[in-house]
């Protein structure tokens, strides 16, 4: 069976799952007129502070506090980072290339916009603010495909990374109730993405494959790992420190990303993503 | 608007600090001049700014406005120190 097959047999497969697994999320979650201030809304073992020193100078309460601040900034940081992807997909959908995947690309943006949604419901309903988008959009590669490429890489690494969040707090019955649904939902759906993404991130791999001096492959590797640890910084938000109330929520930043302690958690975290981008040589084995 | 940055005085302080930034994060780049332009002249890509922006609000102790979160205001070391170090800014 040829590749474009193959690939063809996944979407179609993926396409009448989105439709069996199909959910109106206006009525999916039962939203409480609030939620506890005692006990934690993120997992204790989620928290950017979690196995430092920092962690152990809190008290539970502020410890709580935090959760509450984090889990907003990571839905948060989800609402934006679906605004892009769903701009990259319209940019792509129906358009040269992309002809294949293009009816799953209707079921995805459908999944999509009802994440962004609940995402920031719960925001605004409990955290009263969506947290600030510190991004900037321009390109850092002139050329088209490389642009594309990374695009739909970043969409994947992120899913990936926000799926190993979703997995744990979805399990975590310490949770408000609506925290596990949303996570377990956003998770039900993030499984056929991610899955799609492998195979649009290397059907677009191979587009540029041989095609560019050694240089420039050299800087796109570069560019996909920066992505990752960048991904992974943006959980520490100096504006979720400040709102939790903690003191130099700059400093509070810059020791709990260098930390020793948070090694550990940063590699489970990537562990996903590496693995995949390693194992179709999409990045070098060695960094 | 169209704002004439070279008329303003400079915040020496933050603009060296910001040099200094750029120089570590670069590692092996030169110092840039107050004028470079950051994102034209590919001196710090779209992630590398974000770090950057971060900075900047470390600096000045505030966060900065959504609305300002924008190349426009990033172009250079001139006009960051103009926009967000002034006493206008």
């Amino acid at each position: 069976m040829s590749e474009e097959q193959t690939l063809t047999d996944l979407l179609r497969r993926l396409c009448d799952l989105s439709v069996e697994h199909a959910y109106d999320p206006f009525r999916e979650f039962e939203w409480p007129d609030s939620l506890p201030d005692q006990g934690f809304w993120m997992s204790a073992e989620l928290l950017s502070c979690h196995g430092t020193r920092h962690m152990d100078a809190l008290t539970e309460q502020q410890l709580w506090k935090l959760s509450r601040c984090e889990l907003v900034n990571f839905f948060s940081f989800n609402v934006h980072g679906i605004r892009d992807l769903m701009l990259r997909v319209l940019s792509c959908i129906h358009n040269p290339g992309f002809e294949v995947p293009s009816e799953y690309f209707h079921h995805f943006l459908d999944e999509e916009n009802k994440h962004m949604w609940f995402f920031a419901e719960f925001c605004n309903r409990y955290g009263g603010k969506i947290y600030l988008n510190k991004s900037m959009q321009f390109d850092s590669f002139e050329q088209e495909d490389i642009q594309t490429f990374l695009a739909f890489a970043k969409i994947l690494i992120s899913e990936e990374i926000s799926d190993y969040y979703n997995v744990y707090m979805m399990q975590d019955s310490t949770l408000p109730p609506v925290v596990q649904k949303l996570n377990y939902v956003h998770h039900q759906d993030e499984k056929r993405h991610i899955a799609m993404g492998r195979r649009v991130v290397r059907m677009l791999h191979d587009d540029i494959v041989g095609k560019y001096p050694e240089e420039v492959n050299r800087r796109i590797d570069s560019y996909l790992r920066r992505y990752m640890d960048f991904f992974v910084q943006s959980l520490y938000n100096p504006s979720a420190y400040r709102d939790a109330g903690l003191p130099d929520p700059y400093e509070w930043r810059n020791n709990l990303i260098s930390d020793p302690a948070r090694e550990g958690f940063h590699g489970r975290v990537l562990r996903k993503p590496m693995r995949f981008f390693r194992s179709q040589d999409l990045l070098q084995s060695t960094a | 608007m169209v704002v004439d940055h070279s008329q303003k005085s400079i915040d020496a302080a933050a603009v060296s600090k910001m040099r200094k930034w750029i120089a570590v994060m670069k590692q092996n780049h030169n110092e840039v001049n107050v004028d470079t332009n950051l994102i034209k002249e590919g001196i710090l890509d779209s992630l590398e700014m974000v770090s950057f922006i971060l900075y900047v609000e470390e600096l000045r102790c505030q966060e900065i406005p959504e609305a300002l979160i924008q190349p426009q205001y990033f172009a250079s070391l001139r006009v960051i120190s103009d926009t967000f170090f002034s006493d206008d800014g």
